[in-house]
Formats: C-alpha cells, structure tokens, sequence
C-alpha cells in the first residue's frame, strides 16, 4: 500500500525545479528588460503564462515585430504537450481537487517529478510542488529584470544543466527498473532528435509526435509481453 | 501591439490545455490499453525533453554540456539522490566553463 502525499513532500521535491528555474526566468527577466518591456509586463508574463520556452519565444517574436495573432497560435503549439501531460496526470491523482489550480501548475518540470512519484499523487501534492516551482520562477523573473546583470556570468551559465540534471535522475532509476520504460524513453529521444535535426517540423510538433510515437510503442510492447508472460509492472 | 493583451491571450492557450484533460478524465471510464499509453507518457516525454535539448543545455558549447550529461547520468547511475545530482552536476559544469568556457 502506497502513502498519500502531501503539500509537505510537494514543496520538497520542488526543489531541483526551484534551482533549475531561477537562473532560466533571471535570464527571461533580462531578456525582457532588454527589448525594453516594461517590468510589469515581465512579471506578467510569469506570473499569467508560466511556460518557459514559449515566453522566451514570444519575447523574441515581438522583438522582430510579429503578429499577436503569430505569437498566440505558436505559443497554443509549443504548450499543446501539457495536454497529454495533463491527461496522463488525471488517471494517477487519487482524489481530484482544485482542477482550476493545479493543471494551471502543470509544467514539463512538475509533471515529470509528480509523474514519477512511487507514492499516490494528491491535489495537496501538486499544489506544494507546482506551488514552490512558480514561486521560483515569477520570483526569479523579478530578480533578472531588476539585477540580473550582477550575477556572475559563470553560474548563470552553469545552472543551465540543473533541469537537464533533474530529468535524467528521473528517469535513470526508472529506466533501470523497467526494460519497457528505457525503450520507451529511447525512442522518444531518437525521434526527437531525428525531427529536430532534419528540421522537418517545428519543435512544438516535434515533442508532441515523439512522446505519441515513444508512449504508443511502449503500450504495445507492454501489451505483447502481458500475453506472453504473467505479469509485466 | 498592447504587451498585456498578447499575453493574456497566450495565458488562455496555455492554460485550456492543461486544464481540459484534469477536468474531463474520469479514470473509470478510460480503457485499459489507453491507461498503459498515458502511464508511459512521462517516460517519452522525458525521453524527448533531454534529448537534443540537453546538447544545448550550455549556448554554444555543446561538448561542456555532453560532458555534463555524461558525467551526471554516471552520478545517477550509483547514487540515485536527486538534489546531490543536481548540485554536484551544476558545480561540475560551472568547473567546465572556468576551465574551458572562454
């Protein structure tokens, strides 16, 4: 039987996504300030969006003078993956509360340490991690558009492998455990990269199509081995 | 263009897809087979955001970056602890970029 976490295992496992975001909004409220938005603006970006490459994009495009209508309908793509998060996320909470709040905090970051909990994933959890993690982000955004200049270059750069970090130690353990799941993630990667390289499709498709193809073969692997053996986790 | 339209509107798209499924999804009623692809999800997924992304994770220099990957899946492998990973992996990198980043 698997314990029901609470608000308190939420805000702790937050942590790396805490230490990951800070340098990426300090970095957006740079940017932002750079293509002299003004720093209200900034902070509502975080604070109304909370999606980090597509505010970054978005930045960028009203830098070369884009349509709103451009922006919006790229931002609608690049952010279209939180729907199948946010699926995959409804069947494993035990007891669904506050729907309005907590798909609002559904990030790559949160989903992938919510999603690989052992534990039973409640609303209580999801608003402590999705909660420290956004605080992270809308306070770090401050922070770059006020004194962002100031931190040293070094571990600006540095900290951009803290996400990177994390999600590798989500899914090595995981991928030791289960020959499915390491196929699963392999595939994904492979198809992501194959599409991001050759540059066939934007990278909002991409990742949509790479997790759809990665998941699908995994189901089906996970189907065939159910007939031929008793019992496959 | 008014900042605070645009971003208001990119709000609503971000928002209605992550919201629709929590709200829609009844666990009971969804098929066995679907259960097994959406449970797989996290796993492509973050399959798919490490890789390229990760090569890029340091601007133009992707070799400190494949360096760090390497030496953190290596962490990873033998002490499955996520904030010592995570730390040791941005102070193994921020030695990278002293060393070699200029």
């Amino acid at each position: 039987m698997t314990r029901k976490l609470t608000y308190k295992d939420g805000i702790v496992s937050a942590f790396p996504i805490f230490i990951g975001y800070i340098p990426i909004s300090i970095t957006f409220g740079l940017l932002a300030k750079s293509i002299s938005l003004t720093m209200l603006d900034a902070f509502l970006f975080s604070v109304i969006v909370f999606a980090g490459a597509s505010q970054f994009v978005a930045l960028n495009l009203i830098k070369m003078g884009i349509g709103m209508g451009e922006i919006v309908l790229a931002t609608l793509l690049m952010n279209f993956r939180h729907f199948l998060m946010s699926a995959s996320l409804a069947v494993r909470l035990s007891r669904k509360r506050w729907i309005p709040i907590v798909s609002f905090g559904i990030t790559d970051e949160t989903f992938s340490v919510a999603s690989t909990q052992d534990d039973q994933i409640t609303s209580e959890y999801l608003v402590g991690l999705n909660g420290t993690a956004y605080v992270g982000w809308v306070g770090g955004t401050i922070l770059g558009y006020g004194v962002g200049q100031f931190l040293p270059e070094i571990m600006q750069k540095g900290m951009g492998i803290a996400l990177y970090a994390m999600f590798i130690a989500l899914l090595i353990p995981e991928a030791k455990k289960s020959k499915n799941i390491a196929r699963v993630a392999a595939i994904s990667a492979v198809v992501n990269m194959l599409l991001t390289y050759t540059q066939w499709i934007n990278a909002g498709w991409g990742i949509i199509i790479s997790i759809i193809i990665g998941a699908g073969m995994g189901s089906i692997c996970e189907n065939k081995e159910e007939n031929k053996e008793a019992e496959v986790v | 263009m008014k900042v605070v339209v645009l971003i208001i509107l990119m709000g609503a798209v971000t928002y209605i897809p992550r919201w629709i499924p929590m709200f829609a999804i009844d666990q009971e009623k969804i098929p066995k087979r679907m259960k097994s692809f959406l449970s797989l999800i996290p796993y492509a997924a973050l399959g798919a955001l490490i890789m390229p992304g990760s090569i890029q994770a340091i601007e133009g220099k992707p070799w400190i970056s494949l360096a760090a990957i390497i030496f953190t899946g290596a962490i990873v492998w033998f002490r499955e602890n996520m904030i010592m990973t995570v730390l040791s992996s941005v102070a193994f990198t921020c030695l990278l970029l002293f060393l070699f980043g200029r």
